[in-house]
């Protein structure tokens, strides 16, 4: 990444529908998490990779940092990069549980977009499509302008 | 505002809503919860029978249960309860057929996976329930009970 290096406008545009679309990708994780503690609870329960103490923990607070990402990238360009690190983070950890269990053969939902035990089976395609956003969020940041573009270089005449 | 700056304030907003809706949300869950005797209390509300490991050891060594084994074939090859048989959960509509009349001969079944924190051998039950199995006993303790009372695994 350049510091301090404005992209060209078309990126710039992109950038902003890129975030926009990664925003709608978590709104919609979110929801049904916030809708559904209790399930969410149980879908990370069956995950097995936490103690007892940080399984309701994680089932209150992780939605809330989906959503309050999802809002930033949506409305905000000045906590975008902010935003898109926290969606970094997240996908990370999902794609590294989600592997886990995988390897392991464990049977579960994914509880991506779903809690409730119907959910989408956990399969390699999950990971693949988080690793999916990972890339996208990686290339909205890279294209997004900075917070504070620099003042243009005044062009010398003659 | 650098980003670390800007990750640090939205964790901290997302902190925030998710505390004050801990107090006003009518689907708030407690802050913690004791997920070990959680595949228990599930069981128990299906109707389901417990067996803990005395009775799952008073019951291998009689020859009175078909034991299975509800873990990846993975797990089962590490390590599983003596003379157990193979039906992960995860393959249980594939693999049933070939088991299902062996399960119906048997008086008791007896469905374990690797412990507390493990809900296939439930899920496993249910499932054979659904099927009209009614001799299913589940060992929730599983492996690591079996293992914490210094009892043999077959490898």
């Amino acid at each position: 990444m350049t510091h301090g290096c404005t992209p060209a406008p078309w990126r710039a545009y992109a950038a902003r529908f890129m975030a926009l679309f990664i925003a709608a990708i978590f709104a919609l994780a979110a929801y049904p998490k916030l809708r559904d503690p209790a399930a969410f609870s149980e879908a990370i329960f069956r995950y097995q990779l936490l103690p007892d103490a940080a399984i309701n923990l994680l089932a209150i607070y992780l939605p809330w940092l989906e959503a309050v990402a999802a809002l930033a990238l949506a409305v905000s360009g000045r906590f975008r990069r902010g935003a898109l690190l926290a969606v970094a983070l997240m996908l990370i950890v999902f794609i590294v549980a989600m592997g886990i269990n995988l390897y392991r053969g464990v049977n579960i939902t994914c509880g991506c977009f779903s809690v409730g035990g119907r959910g989408e089976a956990m399969s390699w395609l999950n990971i693949a499509r988080n690793i999916g956003l990972l890339l996208l969020a990686a290339l909205t940041w890279r294209w997004s302008p900075p917070a504070r573009a620099p003042a243009p270089t005044p062009r010398a005449r003659g | 505002m650098r980003p670390v700056a800007q990750l640090a304030l939205l964790v901290a907003a997302a902190g925030l809503l998710g505390t004050a809706a801990q107090f006003v949300s009518p689907t708030r869950i407690p802050w913690r919860e004791n997920w070990s005797t959680h595949v228990q209390t599930k069981a128990l509300r299906a109707g389901l029978r417990l067996a803990d490991t005395a009775d799952a050891q008073r019951l291998l060594e009689s020859g009175s249960a078909l034991i299975v084994d509800a873990r990846s074939p993975r797990d089962y090859d590490s390590g599983r309860l003596p003379g157990a048989l193979s039906l992960p959960d995860s393959q249980r509509s594939v693999v049933y057929p070939e088991f299902a009349d062996l399960l119906t001969r048997e008086p008791l079944v007896l469905v374990y996976c690797s412990g507390l924190s493990c809900d296939e051998s439930l899920n496993l039950c249910l499932f054979l329930k659904d099927q009209g199995h009614t001799n299913l006993v589940l060992y929730a303790g599983g492996i690591q009970a079996w293992k914490e009372a210094g009892l043999p695994l077959e490898r």
